[in-house]
């Protein structure tokens, strides 16, 4: 209603105006995933991997990072961190001496594919060799946003209990790999481990598992060999 | 939630539906939301209503229905509808499904005035 004499917008529409019904069926989700195609084009072009880590928050992403980059001395890495606020992450991945670029999505729960698009003009893309995306703290929404990543890599602290699989499906049904991490403090977990497995198996029967520590460095090898096996039908022509 | 998102993917939409179609504005729209989709209908209905004044679809009544979703058996290979992740196979009980269809939320279809 407007406020200056309470006439309703539709008073200023002719009565004869017809109406028409419209078929669509169009994806809400079509703008992101047009800007994610452009993305993974341009990605392509330049046979540049792009790893998607996502994870609730506090399971470990950006230490994992912080102990994945030190092996990866030998290629050309940058990451794209994503956090509501706050440049933390970047800095801490800043003193691994490897490049990094913070979003901060201020109300959003996610990183969208034209975040990514925005970042990237910050880095200089045509050197990389591999780049990282550490997505927003949320085991929910960055599930159903493409990026244009090469890989989608889960990170699952045991500290989360068994049942995670269950409850947020979406997110491990498009992991290509999740990490299982803090393997350190099972020793003073109840956790079930073969619960946490069947319960994976459930929801995405050909799920790769490594359970690693990114605080001590275990599993942490294996780990490596997976991304570059991994990445490598990215890097050739 | 992402319903934020969605919506304002959804008010991009109606704005350049309306402008190709030559609708002045648009009085009903029906969404549907997939059900393994994690998408809260209270939610989307919500954003919807705090964000539609002010744009061509300013006094539209939103309807949302729901798509069931369907999946493929990796043991059997038969499609069947899932209302849920945790569906096994009704065919063999086989867990683990493929998901076809069901995880999106479209605009199905809008009424407008020209
Ligand atoms: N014991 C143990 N602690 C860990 C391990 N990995 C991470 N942590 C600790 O868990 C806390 C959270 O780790 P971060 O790397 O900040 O987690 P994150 O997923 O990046 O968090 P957000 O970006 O805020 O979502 C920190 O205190 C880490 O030191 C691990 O393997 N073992
Ligand atoms: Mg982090």
């Amino acid at each position: 209603m407007c406020g200056t004499c309470g006439c309703k917008p539709h008073d200023f529409y002719p009565k004869s105006a017809t109406s028409r019904q419209i078929k669509l069926d169009i994806s809400l989700l079509n703008q992101n995933q047009q800007q994610a195609t452009h993305n993974r084009a341009r990605f392509q072009q330049l046979r540049l991997p792009v790893v998607n880590l996502m994870s609730s928050p506090g399971s470990g992403k950006t230490r994992v990072l912080e102990a994945t980059l030190p092996h990866l001395k030998s290629l050309k890495c940058a990451v794209i961190e994503g956090d509501l606020q706050t440049r933390r992450d970047a800095e801490r991945i800043k003193k691994t001496g490897t490049p990094a670029v913070q979003i901060n999505t201020g109300k959003g729960c996610h990183l969208d594919a034209r975040s990514i698009d925005t970042a990237l003009d910050q880095l200089d893309i045509a050197s990389l060799q591999l780049l990282f995306i550490e997505n927003v703290g949320n085991l929910v929404c960055p599930a159903a946003f493409d990026l244009g990543e090469s890989l989608r890599v889960v990170v699952l602290a045991i500290t989360e209990g068994e049942d995670k699989p269950l409850k947020y499906p979406d997110m491990f049904y498009d992991a290509d790999v999740v990490l299982l991490n803090k393997m350190d403090l099972l020793p003073h977990l109840e956790v079930n481990l073969d619960d946490l497995y069947d319960n994976l198996k459930q929801i995405q029967p050909n799920a790769v598992v490594l359970p690693i520590s990114a605080q001590t460095g275990e599993g942490i090898e294996g780990w490596i060999e997976w991304l570059t096996q991994a990445t490598r039908k990215f890097t050739s022509a | 939630m992402h319903e934020l998102s969605l919506v304002e993917a959804l008010l991009d939409q109606l704005t350049s539906t309306a402008q190709a179609e030559d609708l002045q504005r648009i009085t009903a729209l029906t969404v549907s939301v997939g059900t393994l989709s994690h998408v809260s209908t209270e939610a989307l209905r919500f954003c919807f209503e705090a964000c539609q004044r002010g744009t061509v679809a300013e006094s539209a009544v939103l309807t949302i229905e729901s798509e069931t979703g369907h999946a493929r058996c990796p043991a059997c290979q038969r499609e069947a509808p899932a209302q849920d992740w945790l569906d096994c196979c009704p065919y063999c009980g086989q867990a683990g499904r493929q998901i076809i269809r069901g995880r999106d939320v479209r605009l199905k279809s809008i009424q407008g005035l020209h």
